[in-house]
């Protein structure tokens, strides 16, 4: 039989309330990264956590190259979760590559995502004319080199035991024994897709209020992004964390939980 | 003497870089070799760099993205290849080992030891390239529009690709491991493989067409290309095969064949009745007027073949047409020859098919049938029945004529008017060689044929 989207990207489900919350993990990574941040929600919502396809208890075997050649992939692949768990106005919160796929799945589908906060996000790593994204196009090259180097098999933390294995036996097993693990080849395309795209009219074309979090010194969000960002969002607010690096829900966690409760906080009522 | 083994103190003569960074990510403290290698004044410290600074910016994204998850939530890694960067823009490579320091799971500060590995670095980039071009190659075979086997010296496949599978039907896993011999050659063929394989393992490359089956049974025209694999020791490991379909090259050829065996035919015909218009033309006519009613009578002939060939039309009139093929012997007077029936469009190759028909039926009438003879008849009539499928029915009858007797052997006249209309138009046709004249007769749904 089909698997669900749920099964296939082993979608967890915890927290109640009216309103459903859920968390996209950035790349790299899986939903574990949300450890500290997502059970702080579970109180007052219904919390949602999933691995992308590729990633942690994913069902890897379902990767197809073609259909995740963009984040249109992990965008249709949001709205399908959301769907099977028959919710709407849901409150999605996607980190770094994924609040571009949040974004994606906003503007398809206004009736399933009523809010968007986006956790250092960026709509375009790459430098062009007129943008300054921070990388140069040989830079983000440069990291499928460092991927394939780590991967090749010396690094014995980053690479899975898998590699090379022709037909991939009980890969989905292996990878869920570490954190952060992927298939080499998956972790590959996956930064090309990441890191090579353009989003920015994606994020124009927000409508849905937005909350975007941003740190000081995150290497991959220059000063120049977030002046982007504040003169590009339709309807959303950027907030400077007194934080610093590219994953504040991993180091700073209380202050990202308090960000995103103040900008769910109802209205006072008059 | 002291036998106690003292602790470390100075860790600058440790032939490895050593570094700590605060929980911002900020340098706090560096070792000499580190400073050596970076090429930072001793004398001059800055204290303001981070870790990130002293990476290029693909290691700085790999560093946030992946290793610092890995420090915050693991605690440690190790043996990871990045690329530090010195001042002056020049880079060197190194292994990384780090450690987080975590009180309450929060981490403080992180603990790294460097290894400089500029020369494994390279044998690493060698890999990685070593590793692109198999997957270029990789993807080249897979994306190849022929089949590709490969095997073993057994015979046993190793290889199969999406084009193999789509050819012959089998998927990879169901035939790797088996022998590409018993699956895929005729045992006809077999022997003779035997007998060449030796030369094939001695470098010549069997090239030939052929017919191989296809999973479903179907036969498979086939071109085939059969060589030995080497290899870098140009030992002989074993064999790859790759196939082309050539169903649609044999169709054309099929095609071809059929044709240059129609032209062939039409021509004799065109001799034929040039001969039997010049003897025709020369029982009433002589010298000058000989001369004169013969060209135009070749002449109305030539515009004949051209309707048949051309008719330029996307419909043509089915009385227009048969009365076409009839010009070309104008002595054969009205009351030699009734031709009746109700308006008909043909669409352009059933036109051209009935034309043909009607031509090759002419042309035996006036050789050896109801037209060489001026007592001869005949009538060609075509009726529409049917309402809910209509159908078209023409029929020859030849009356008057020498005595007609069944042909001995059937020639390419005979698919004229018999295979090659009906496998034009879904139709029937059937020939009767009644002694007193010949009875064609032919039928065919409508709807195929405007």
């Amino acid at each position: 039989m089909e698997m669900s989207k749920i099964e296939r990207c082993a979608v967890k489900v915890t927290g109640t309330g009216e309103t459903a919350l859920v968390f996209l993990h950035g790349y790299g990574c899986d939903s574990s990264m949300w450890r500290k941040v997502a059970p702080a929600f579970e109180s007052r919502f219904k919390v949602i956590t999933y691995d992308l396809m590729g990633y942690g208890q994913s069902a890897i075997e379902h990767y197809d190259r073609a259909r995740y050649s963009t984040l249109d992939g992990h965008a249709e692949d949001l709205i399908d979760i959301l769907d099977e768990l028959d919710l709407s106005d849901v409150i999605a919160v996607g980190h770094s590559v994924s609040a571009m796929t949040v974004a994606l799945a906003a503007n398809r589908r206004p009736d399933l995502i009523a809010k968007t906060v986006m956790i250092c996000p960026s709509p375009s790593y790459m430098n062009d004319e007129a943008y300054t994204g921070g990388f140069e196009e040989s830079d983000l090259l440069g990291l499928l080199d460092i991927l394939e180097v780590n991967y090749l098999g010396w690094a014995a933390d980053m690479a899975p035991a898998i590699m090379g294995a022709p037909d991939r036996p009980g890969l989905g097993d292996k990878l869920t024994e570490s954190f952060c693990q992927t298939d080499p080849d998956i972790a590959k395309h996956f930064a090309r897709v990441t890191f090579l795209s353009d989003h920015r009219e994606d994020v124009k074309k927000i409508a849905q209020p937005t909350l975007v979090l941003q740190c000081r010194d995150d290497i991959l969000v220059p000063d120049t992004v977030r002046a982007w960002f504040d003169a590009n969002l339709q309807r959303g607010e950027q907030v400077l964390l007194d934080a610093t690096g590219h994953c504040p829900h991993m180091s700073f966690p209380e202050q990202t939980i308090a960000a995103i409760s103040a900008f769910l906080k109802p209205a006072p009522l008059r | 003497m002291n036998s106690e083994i003292r602790s470390l103190s100075d860790l600058d003569l440790w032939p490895g870089g050593l570094l700590v960074i605060d929980s911002g990510g900020l340098i706090t403290k560096t070792n000499a070799t580190l400073r050596d290698w970076l090429k930072q004044d001793d004398n001059n410290p800055d204290t303001s760099t981070r870790l990130v600074d002293i990476l290029t910016p693909a290691s700085r994204i790999f560093f946030e993205t992946h290793l610092r998850p890995i420090l915050v939530f693991e605690g440690e890694f190790s043996e990871v290849s990045l690329e530090l960067v010195r001042r002056d823009g020049s880079r060197f490579g190194v292994y990384v080992n780090g450690r987080a320091v975590r009180p309450d799971g929060q981490m403080t500060e992180a603990y790294f030891c460097i290894f400089k590995n500029e020369q494994r670095q390279s044998f690493e980039r060698e890999l990685v390239q070593r590793r692109r071009e198999s997957d270029e190659f990789r993807i080249l075979v897979e994306s190849s529009p022929h089949a590709i086997v490969s095997s073993d010296k057994s015979f046993k496949i190793h290889a199969w690709n999406p084009a193999a599978e789509q050819l012959f039907g089998y998927s990879k896993e169901e035939v790797l491991g088996r022998r590409f011999d018993h699956l895929l050659v005729p045992p006809e063929e077999l022997d003779e493989l035997k007998t060449k394989v030796p030369d094939v393992i001695a470098g010549e490359v069997l090239r030939s067409e052929s017919v191989r089956l296809h999973r479903d049974g179907r036969a498979l025209h086939v071109e085939r290309s059969f060589a030995a694999i080497r290899d870098e020791n140009q030992s002989h490991t074993g064999f790859v095969t790759m196939y082309s379909d050539i169903a649609q090259r044999k169709e054309s050829e099929d095609r071809i064949k059929t044709l240059l065996h129609e032209i062939n035919h039409r021509s004799k015909n065109l001799l034929t009745i040039v001969e039997v218009i010049a003897r025709q033309t020369a029982r009433r006519y002589q010298g000058d007027a000989f001369l004169a009613t013969f060209s135009n009578r070749l002449r109305s002939l030539a515009s004949n073949q051209d309707i048949l060939l051309n008719s330029g039309s996307i419909h043509v009139d089915l009385d227009a047409l048969a009365r076409a093929q009839l010009t070309h012997l104008v002595d054969v007077s009205d009351a030699q020859v009734n031709i009746a029936g109700p308006t008909v469009h043909l669409n352009e190759s059933v036109s051209q098919a009935v034309g043909m028909a009607i031509f090759e039926l002419v042309t035996n009438a006036a050789k050896y049938g109801a037209l060489s003879q001026e007592s001869g008849k005949v009538d060609l009539t075509w009726e529409i029945t049917g309402d809910d499928t209509p159908t078209l029915k023409i029929c020859w009858l030849e009356s008057g004529g020498p005595a007609v007797s069944p042909p001995t052997r059937t020639g390419f006249g005979s698919q004229v008017t018999g295979l090659l209309l009906e496998s034009t138009t879904s139709g029937e046709t059937h020939h009767d060689f009644a002694a007193e004249g010949l009875r064609w007769s032919f039928s065919a749904p409508m709807d195929q044929m405007t």
